[in-house]
C-alpha cells in the first residue's frame, strides 16, 4: 500500500483525527457475542492444517482465507515487519481486498503499529480519519480488527479483519476466533520461516563452500540453528557403498572421530536407514528399540530423534539424522525430507565434480609426463582447441588463439610443405591420418613432434579431428644416432665384407684365369715354332676350355654366397609385403625427407615367391628412390608406390620418385655389378635385385618420368614353377 | 745341346702348375713343378734351381715361409712371387724380404719373362 500510505501527504489539509478517538476496542465488550460455532471452528482449523501440510508454502494465505471465512468479514490480511523493521508488508490478503497483497504500511504510523506499539489487539473504526491514506483504499473501511502475532517472543506482524459496511460489526467472538487464529499464524509462520531458512541455508551451503565436507557442515549447522536439532549429523557412503564415513556433525558434538565415525551400512540405526532408504522418526526415543544408548538419551533428556536417508538415484549416498529436545513436528518432518533430497543430490553432484576433477588432473598429468598434448580441429571453421600440454610443446601462451597461421610459424620450414600436404589431404579425406614433422623454435633449436588423428563427424555431418601431438625429439635424436652408427657400421661391414668378398672373388676366379692367359701365350708360341707344335698347342686349348669351365663354376658358388638362405616359393600379398616394408623404412625415409605416397591396388592376387627376396627387392628400390631425391629441395620428395595387375596375368610393383633422374641411353648400365653414382655405394643393390626377380621370371626395369625423377618397376608372373636356383649367372655373370 | 736353366714353379694350384711350365719351356728354361713347399724341399732340384717361381698362399707352407727357410739353409736362389691376392702390402713386403718380383695373377708373359731375366741377372 505504498500507493496509499505514500499519499498522506496529500491530504494534510483534511482535517485530522486523534489517535484514540478511531480505537473502539471496548466497544468489543460491549457488543452482544455471538455464539461461537466450534464446529465451524474445528472443520475450519482442520482444514487449515490439511492445507499446511499439503502445501506448506500457501499457510499464510490459507490461514487469511480462515480468518475471512469465520468472522465473515469483508476483507482479511496478515501483515509481516520488513527485515528492516520499517514497514508492514501485507503477506497475504483475501476478501475485497485481496488487490493490494503485496502492499504495506508504515511501522511508525498506521494500525498494524499501534498493535505492536501496545502489544494488545485493537479494533480500529473508520481508521481513515486518523490515518488519512486509508481514504484512498477501496472499499472504504469501516472496522478493523488487529490481532498482533508473535514468533519466538518476538511480535512480527499482524494478522486483521476487516468489515467494509455498518452492517457487520466484529464482536468478542470474532476477536477470541482471531487470538486463536493469531496462534495458529505464529506457529505456522514460525515453521514455513524455518522451512524457508534452511532450504535457504541449505541450498547456500551446497553452492558456495568450496569442499563436500564444508558443505555438509554448514548443512548440518542450518539444521540445528532452524529445526531446534540438539545435534544434527551426515554421513557419506564409501565408494563401495558397504560403510556410512561420517562426514558432518554440528550442535552438542561436532566431533567426527568417535564412536559413530564409521557406521556399516545395515547396522545399527543409522545403517539400517540407509540399508532400507526408509526414514525412521520417534518423538520417544528413549524408548525405541533401534536407539543403540537409551541410557545416553535419557540422561541427555533426548525426546525426539528424525534419521532420512540420502538417496539419489535408488541409491543410499548417505544418512541425515538429528536428535532433539522436543518433539519433532510435521512441518519439520517435511523439512527434512526435501532437506535430505537437496544433500543428496549435493553429494552427487560433488562427487561427481571431485571424479571430474581428478580424472581432468590425471589427464593433465600424463601428458605432461608424456609429453603429449590433445587438439580437436572443426574443419569448416578451422576451429582449433589445444590442451595445457600443446601449448607448452609449440611454446605459446595459453591464452593465444589458435590458427593455422600460428602453427604454421612454429613447423620447421622445411617441413611446411609436408604440413600442408597434410592438411590438404585430411580436409577432404576425413580417414585418420598419423605424422611426423619438426618444429623450429624461437631460438632456432629443433622439436621432433609425431601426430595421430581421429576424424569423426558430428549429427550434422561435420568433419572434426581429435588427435594428439607429442614431442618425440629425444627419442628422434637418439633414434637418428643409433641410425647413423647402423649405417656406418653396415658400410663398414659391407666394406670389410666386399674386401673380403674382392679378395674371394680375385682369388677364386684369378687362378684359372691366369691359367688361361698362361696357355694361350703358351699356345701362341708353339704355334709359331718351326714346325708348329700342335699337339702342344691342341693341349693348352684344352687346358684353357677346362680353365674357362672352372672359372663358369666359381661365379656359381660365388652367386650362392651372395643369398644366404635358398629361395623359398609361397604365395605372396605384394601389398601386404610392402606395407611391411614401408613400416621398416618409415624412420629412414622420414630421415630424409620423403613424402611417401602409397598406391597399393585393390584386388591385387598374391604372386608365388620368395617373400624376403622380394621384399629385398622393393626395400632396395625405397631407399633408392630416397637417396636419389637428397639433393631437392625446390620440390615436394615425394615418393609414390605402386601396385596393379600388369597385363599377361602378372603384378607390377613400380616405385617413382622426383629425384635426380636417369639418363635413359644409361638405364641398363645402372644393373651393372659394381655399378654406382653414390660415393661410397658398392652398387650391389640394383644388380642383385635384377637377379632375383629374374629368377622370379620377371623383369626389372627403369624409365625416366615425364616430370622430375625416375620410376623403377618390376613385373613378376602370378604364377610360376618355383623359383628358380642359383644357376642363372644374372648381372653377376658381367663380370667376366 | 743347350744347358737349360733350371725354373721351379710351386704354386698348390693344378692349372698354374700344367700351363706355366709349358711356357717357360717355350722361353727355353727347364722345368719342374711342386704342388708345395715341402714337396720343393724334399726334392733335388734346391741346389739346381736357378729362379723359384713361387705362389705365395699355400695350405701348409706359405710362399713367404719357403724364402725364409731357404735363407735359413743358405740355399738363397732368385725368387719370382706370384699371387692371386690382390692385397697391395704383400708385394712391397716381400721385396723387402729379398724377393725378385711379385706378379699378380694373371700376369702377361711379357711380365714374365722380364722378372725371369731380372731373377737370372741377378744371380
Amino acid at each position: 500500500m505504498s500507493r496509499i500510505a505514500d499519499s498522506h501527504q496529500d491530504v494534510a489539509d483534511l482535517d485530522v483525527a486523534d489517535l484514540e478517538s478511531v480505537i473502539s476496542t471496548l466497544e468489543l465488550s460491549r457488543r452482544p457475542t455471538r455464539p461461537p460455532d466450534h464446529a465451524s471452528e474445528n472443520r475450519a482449523l482442520v482444514a487449515l492444517v490439511e492445507a499446511m501440510t499439503a502445501s506448506p508454502d500457501d499457510i499464510l494465505q490459507n490461514l487469511v482465507e480462515t480468518a475471512l471465512d469465520l468472522c465473515r468479514a469483508g476483507s482479511a490480511g496478515l501483515s509481516l515487519l520488513d527485515g528492516d523493521r520499517k514497514r508492514f508488508r501485507w503477506a497475504a490478503v483475501a476478501g475485497q481486498w485481496a488487490s493490494y497483497l503485496g502492499d504495506g504500511t508504515p511501522r511508525d504510523f498506521g494500525p498494524c503499529g499501534t498493535v505492536l506499539d501496545r502489544n494488545v489487539a485493537l479494533l480500529f473504526s473508520r481508521p481513515e480519519r486518523h490515518f488519512k491514506y486509508f481514504a484512498f483504499a477501496k472499499p472504504y473501511v469501516e472496522e478493523g480488527l488487529l490481532i498482533p502475532f508473535y514468533v519466538g517472543g518476538q511480535a512480527v506482524g499482524t494478522i486483521w479483519v476487516m468489515a467494509h459496511d455498518p452492517s457487520r460489526a466484529f464482536d468478542a467472538e470474532d476477536l477470541r476466533v482471531m487470538t486463536n487464529l493469531a496462534h495458529f499464524a505464529a506457529a505456522a509462520y514460525a515453521a514455513r520461516t524455518r522451512q524457508v531458512a534452511v532450504r535457504a541455508d541449505v541450498s547456500s551451503a551446497l553452492a558456495t563452500e568450496e569442499s563436500l565436507h564444508g558443505k555438509l557442515q554448514s548443512c548440518t549447522e542450518a539444521v540445528v540453528r532452524h529445526l531446534d536439532a540438539a545435534f544434527a549429523r551426515i554421513w557419506v557412503t564409501t565408494q563401495d557403498k558397504r560403510v556410512l564415513e561420517l562426514q558432518a556433525s554440528a550442535g552438542m558434538y561436532t566431533h567426527l572421530d568417535g564412536a559413530h565415525s564409521r557406521v556399516p551400512v545395515g547396522h545399527s540405526e543409522i545403517g539400517l536407514i540407509a540399508q532400507e532408504r526408509t526414514p525412521h522418526v520417534t518423538n520417544d526415543v528413549v524408548n525405541d528399540p533401534r536407539l543403540s544408548d537409551p541410557d545416553w538419551a535419557r540422561a541427555e533428556g533426548m525426546v525426539a530423534f528424525a534419521g532420512y536417508p540420502l538417496v539419489v538415484g535408488g541409491q543410499a549416498v548417505g544418512v541425515l539424522a538429528m536428535f532433539s529436545r522436543k518433539p519433532i513436528s510435521q512441518a519439520t518432518t517435511e523439512t527434512l525430507s526435501t532437506t535430505a533430497d537437496t544433500i543428496a543430490q549435493g553429494i552427487q553432484r560433488a562427487q561427481g565434480e571431485a571424479a571430474l576433477r581428478r580424472s581432468e588432473a590425471f589427464l593433465t598429468e600424463a601428458q605432461r609426463l608424456s609429453s603429449t598434448g590433445s587438439f580437436s580441429w572443426r574443419v569448416a571453421t578451422d576451429e582449433i582447441t589445444w590442451s595445457e600440454q600443446a601449448y607448452r610443446i609449440f611454446e605459446f601462451d595459453r591464452a593465444v588463439p589458435v590458427t593455422f597461421e600460428l602453427i604454421g610459424s612454429r613447423v620447421h620450414p622445411e617441413d611446411v610443405l609436408l604440413l600442408y600436404e597434410m592438411i590438404d589431404r585430411a580436409r577432404g579425406d576425413g580417414s585418420d591420418f598419423e605424422y611426423e614433422h619438426r618444429l623450429q623454435m624461437a631460438d632456432y633449436s629443433v622439436k621432433y613432434l609425431h601426430l595421430v588423428a581421429h576424424g569423426t563427424r558430428d549429427q550434422d555431418g561435420q568433419l572434426e579431428y581429435i588427435g594428439a601431438v607429442q614431442d618425440v625429439t629425444e627419442r628422434r635424436l637418439s633414434e637418428e644416432a643409433l641410425g647413423k652408427a647402423r649405417s656406418e657400421f653396415a658400410h663398414v661391414a659391407r666394406v670389410t665384407s666386399l674386401g673380403a668378398l674382392t679378395a674371394s672373388i680375385a682369388h677364386e676366379v684369378n687362378q684359372p684365369l691366369s691359367g688361361i692367359i698362361t696357355n694361350a701365350s703358351t699356345c701362341l708360341r708353339m704355334l709359331a715354332a718351326d714346325p708348329p707344335n700342335v699337339d702342344g698347342a691342341r693341349e693348352t686349348a684344352r687346358r684353357t676350355i677346362r680353365d674357362g669351365n672352372r672359372a663358369s663354376e666359381v661365379i656359381t658358388r660365388l652367386r650362392a654366397l651372395f643369398s644366404k638362405k635358398d629361395a623359398t616359393t609361397e604365395s605372396v600379398d605384394l601389398n601386404e609385403a610392402t606395407r611391411e616394408v614401408i613400416a621398416l623404412s618409415r624412420s629412414e625415409l622420414q630421415r630424409s625427407r620423403a613424402i611417401l605416397r602409397p598406391e597399393l591396388g585393390d584386388d591385387l592376387p598374391p604372386v608365388t615367391g620368395d617373400r624376403v627376396q622380394l621384399q629385398q627387392v622393393i626395400l632396395n628400390l625405397l631407399l633408392n628412390a630416397s637417396e636419389a631425391m637428397s639433393g631437392v629441395d625446390d620440390r615436394p620428395r615425394q615418393l609414390v608406390i605402386r601396385t596393379a595387375r600388369d597385363e599377361g596375368d602378372r603384378v607390377r610393383l613400380s616405385v617413382q620418385d622426383a629425384g635426380v633422374g636417369v639418363e635413359p641411353q644409361g638405364v641398363d648400365k645402372l644393373f651393372e655389378a659394381f655399378y654406382t653414382t653414390k660415393s661410397g655405394g658398392m652398387g650391389i643393390g640394383l644388380s642383385v635385385s635384377r637377379s632375383i626377380i629374374e629368377s622370379h621370371h620377371g623383369r626389372l626395369w627403369a624409365a625416366p618420368n615425364d616430370g622430375p625423377g625416375a620410376t623403377f618397376s618390376f613385373s613378376i608372373p602370378r604364377r610360376s614353377e618355383g623359383v628358380t636356383g642359383a644357376h642363372s649367372l644374372g648381372a653377376i655373370g658381367r663380370l667376366l | 745341346m743347350v744347358i737349360r736353366s733350371l725354373v721351379s714353379v710351386v704354386d698348390d694350384d693344378e692349372s698354374v702348375r700344367e700351363s706355366l711350365p709349358d711356357l717357360l719351356r717355350e722361353f727355353g728354361f727347364a722345368v719342374q713343378a711342386f704342388s708345395s713347399a715341402e714337396e720343393f724341399l724334399a726334392s733335388d732340384c734346391v741346389g739346381q734351381t736357378k729362379c723359384l717361381i713361387l705362389d705365395i698362399a699355400m695350405p701348409g707352407m706359405s710362399g713367404p715361409d719357403l724364402q725364409r727357410e731357404l735363407t735359413r739353409r743358405r740355399q738363397e736362389m732368385p725368387i719370382v712371387f706370384i699371387t692371386a691376392l690382390g692385397d697391395e702390402t704383400v708385394r712391397p713386403h716381400v721385396l723387402e724380404q729379398g724377393a725378385v718380383e711379385c706378379l699378380f695373377k694373371p700376369f702377361s708373359e711379357t711380365a714374365l719373362l722380364e722378372a725371369l731375366n731380372a731373377a737370372l741377372r741377378v744371380s
